[in-house]
């Protein structure tokens, strides 16, 4: 053990040690933004957030097309469509409130998305179902929701949704609710001669 | 290298000082500051909520306030409190002449009056201060916050750059500049558990930053990642807040557990029980610290197993609390027991924490959490760990030490006021936040239905009690520091344990230049 007889505070310190203090932070500041993929794959491996991926649903899908034919009984059930948006403006709803639909069968149905603005504008939907475990029993094999929508000024468009429910789902689910949820993006600043004239307006 | 002997005159001592101890006066200064700012806060919420309607202020401006309380409390008076005492107590107590980088902690320090001044100002800028609560969830804190929000953000990075240079500075002192034979199982209690304090400084604050950074790009710089218009989550906001936030409420309460283990046994007379345990507990509470954020936000949405998980690892944590409740109460069992004002302060210390930890429990139950989230049960709960805990143990400490650091012993039968009035006070304002948080009035709201009108008065009246007695307590320093009152003997108490009772009262300016050599 040695004692020094005059302490000096930069004698005493490992240069080591205080690479590690400073480098830790920084690293954990990266953490902190890896922390989103992370999420993501942790949910992907576990499937745990109840969203499940396209090649999951294709697996699904055709498991569930081998099964149609062999299964004799084929429940039904009302599955209910309600649309909801940032804005009003957007006039996003279903073409139909309601279907009453067979399981194993495939359906499809509309959802109408108006753009009255004067600008290119980018919409990610986000689904909801309720209840929300059963959400695995519904397959979507086309949906809008799989990719933004991109929406030309004034543009009115009917987006197709193709999907189907598995037939075994639990005989408890009579009704199901599929919310859709509309985020609105502008993706191109209008030039100021455009905000000029709408200003005018 | 050469340190300068003396302090220099004037203001220049306190601007370019690097002796511990004086960097260590001026974050207990500044953080009492902020507690009587912070405070003044308090009061005006409690003012607005005497009675139900709208008295003294619009709802905007009921809502900065309860941000502005919340950020000053926790990073203003409470973090920089402990910062202090570490500052003032940590060389002393390893036998260290002072902090390993006395420079960086002079930068550490004047980083904060400016961040904090920072945040006042935006008092006064169009648009009001921040107003999205002390958690600043996405998108009321990106989308629809006021302009101030940019503010904020850099002095959360401020904050962020002082707390972290402070941890740095902390293990270095711990790590590198113990006397000759103080080995880490002979280290005094508040050095063990500012050292683990200091890595979980190092592993969130830097996550905070990130998580301000994102939302100052969402802001500023078109990304989305808490935007669902772009692909973002705002959800994703409180998973990576709370990633931070949950250890950042044991930093704010382990050195308090270090304070009580040192005042408890000395005026009970007796060792304190199980030290092991004790060093082990706090390990295990800061390592068990950083899988339970979620149980913050049990009604997002989570997935039933989320829920399990989280709801399982939050009360696995009582357990390790549990040990050091029932080391410390082990302690004062069969001592010889005086009830001078540090040891009062502990003393309820440990009995409210507990009264707080289990209502943590409580709100820990995944289905009971959906009835009381978001509502006062909440605020009651999060107070009882905040104030008669971590604020108690600054207090109980600054009693216990004052005679060491200034040289004189403070008032007692003041001291002795102020914590029957604080006490009294305390359990006034939050105790029966418990019944209307249960009875379902939601937090953060200026106006409240009727049937809540009784106890949000009673909660009023104590808060101005607790309030002002902390004026009694500001007189009590300001005496102590003026030197009025009995000189204090080097050891100050009977049998307090510790190098830092070896050294003259006040403590010279600069101490242990020799190491002492520990048996």
């Amino acid at each position: 053990m040695k004692i020094s007889t005059e302490p000096n505070t930069a004698d005493r310190l490992k240069p080591s040690l205080m690479i590690k203090l400073v480098l830790f932070p920084c690293l954990m500041f990266g953490f902190g933004f890896l922390l989103i993929p992370l999420y993501d794959v942790f949910c992907d491996i576990t499937g745990l957030n109840g969203k499940f991926d396209l090649t999951n649903q294709q697996v699904l899908k055709q498991q569930n097309l081998s099964q149609q034919d062999a299964s004799i009984s084929s429940q039904k059930i009302v599955l209910q469509f309600t649309a909801a948006s940032d804005e009003k403006k957007w006039q996003f709803q279903p073409n139909d409130s309601q279907l009453e639909i067979n399981t194993g069968k495939q359906y499809q149905t509309f959802f109408t998305l108006h753009n009255p603005t004067k600008e290119v504008m980018e919409f990610t939907s986000i689904p909801s179902i309720s209840p929300g475990l059963a959400a695995e029993y519904l397959i979507k094999t086309e949906c809008f929701c799989f990719q933004k929508q991109v929406l030309q000024p004034g543009e009115k468009v009917e987006m197709p949704l193709i999907f189907q429910l598995r037939s075994d789902i639990p005989q408890e689910y009579t009704k199901l609710t599929l919310a859709y949820r509309i985020y609105a993006k502008a993706i191109e600043r209008p030039t100021h001669e455009q905000l000029n004239t709408s200003l005018d307006e | 290298m050469t340190h300068s002997a003396a302090p220099q005159p004037g203001i220049k001592r306190w601007l370019y000082t690097t002796n511990h101890k004086d960097i260590g006066s001026m974050y207990l200064i500044f953080s009492l500051v902020m507690l009587l700012i912070g405070g003044t806060m308090a009061l005006l919420i409690r003012s607005e909520l005497f009675q139900p309607g709208l008295q003294l202020m619009q709802p905007e401006f009921f809502n900065q306030m309860t941000t502005l309380h919340g950020i000053i409390m926790v990073f203003g008076a409470i973090m920089p409190a402990f910062v202090g005492m570490a500052n003032w107590l940590i060389p002393m107590m390893v036998g260290a002449p002072d902090m390993a980088l006395p420079r960086i902690n002079n930068w550490s320090f004047w980083l904060l009056p400016c961040a904090f001044g920072m945040v006042l100002s935006t008092l006064f800028m169009e648009g009001g201060a921040p107003n999205f609560g002390w958690t600043f969830y996405a998108p009321l804190s990106t989308t629809y916050a006021p302009p101030s929000v940019t503010f904020f953000i850099f002095s959360v990075h401020l904050m962020g750059i002082s707390s972290v240079m402070g941890a740095v500075n902390v293990i270095a002192t711990i790590m590198n500049m113990r006397a000759p034979g103080m080995n880490y199982m002979k280290m005094p209690m508040f050095v063990w558990t500012w050292l683990i304090t200091a890595f979980l400084l190092l592993a969130v604050m830097p996550v905070l930053a990130g998580v301000v950074t994102m939302m100052l790009m969402d802001i500023h710089f078109g990304t989305s990642f808490f935007d669902a218009a772009g692909g973002g989550d705002p959800v994703m906001f409180q998973h990576i807040f709370w990633f931070f936030g949950h250890p950042e409420v044991y930093i704010m309460i382990l050195p308090a557990f270090g304070i009580v283990s040192h005042i408890i046994p000395t005026f009970a007379r007796k060792p304190l029980f199980g030290y092991h345990s004790m060093v082990i507990a706090t390990s295990s509470i800061a390592v068990l610290s950083f899988i339970v954020w979620a149980h913050h936000m049990f009604t997002v949405g989570m997935p039933l197993v989320g829920e399990l998980f989280f709801m399982y690892s939050t009360m696995l944590i009582a357990v390790p609390t549990g040990v050091k409740v029932f080391n410390w109460v082990a302690t004062m069992f069969r001592g010889s027991m005086t009830f001078e004002t540090p040891m009062l302060f502990s003393i309820a210390f440990v009995v409210l924490f507990t009264i707080g930890g289990l209502s943590g429990l409580m709100l820990a139950i995944a289905p009971a959490d959906f009835q009381y989230h978001d509502t006062y049960f909440v605020v009651a709960h999060f107070h009882y760990v905040l104030v008669p805990g971590a604020l108690f143990s600054i207090l109980a400490g600054v009693y216990f030490w004052i005679p060491k650091w200034t040289g004189v012993m403070y008032n007692e039968s003041m001291g002795k006021f102020h914590f029957w009035m604080s006490f009294i006070g305390v359990n006034l304002t939050f105790f029966p936040m418990h019944f209307v948080g249960l009875a379902g009035m939601p937090r953060r709201i200026p106006d409240y239905a009727l049937q809540f009108a009784d106890f949000n008065m009673v909660a009023s009246v104590g808060a101005f009690l607790f309030g002002f007695s902390q004026l009694i307590f500001v007189y009590n320093v300001v005496q102590c520091i003026r030197q009025r009152g009995y000189p204090a003997s080097p050891e100050v108490w009977e049998s307090a344990e510790g190098l830092e009772w070896t050294v003259d009262s006040p403590a010279p300016y600069h101490t242990f230049q020799t190491p002492p050599l520990i048996k």
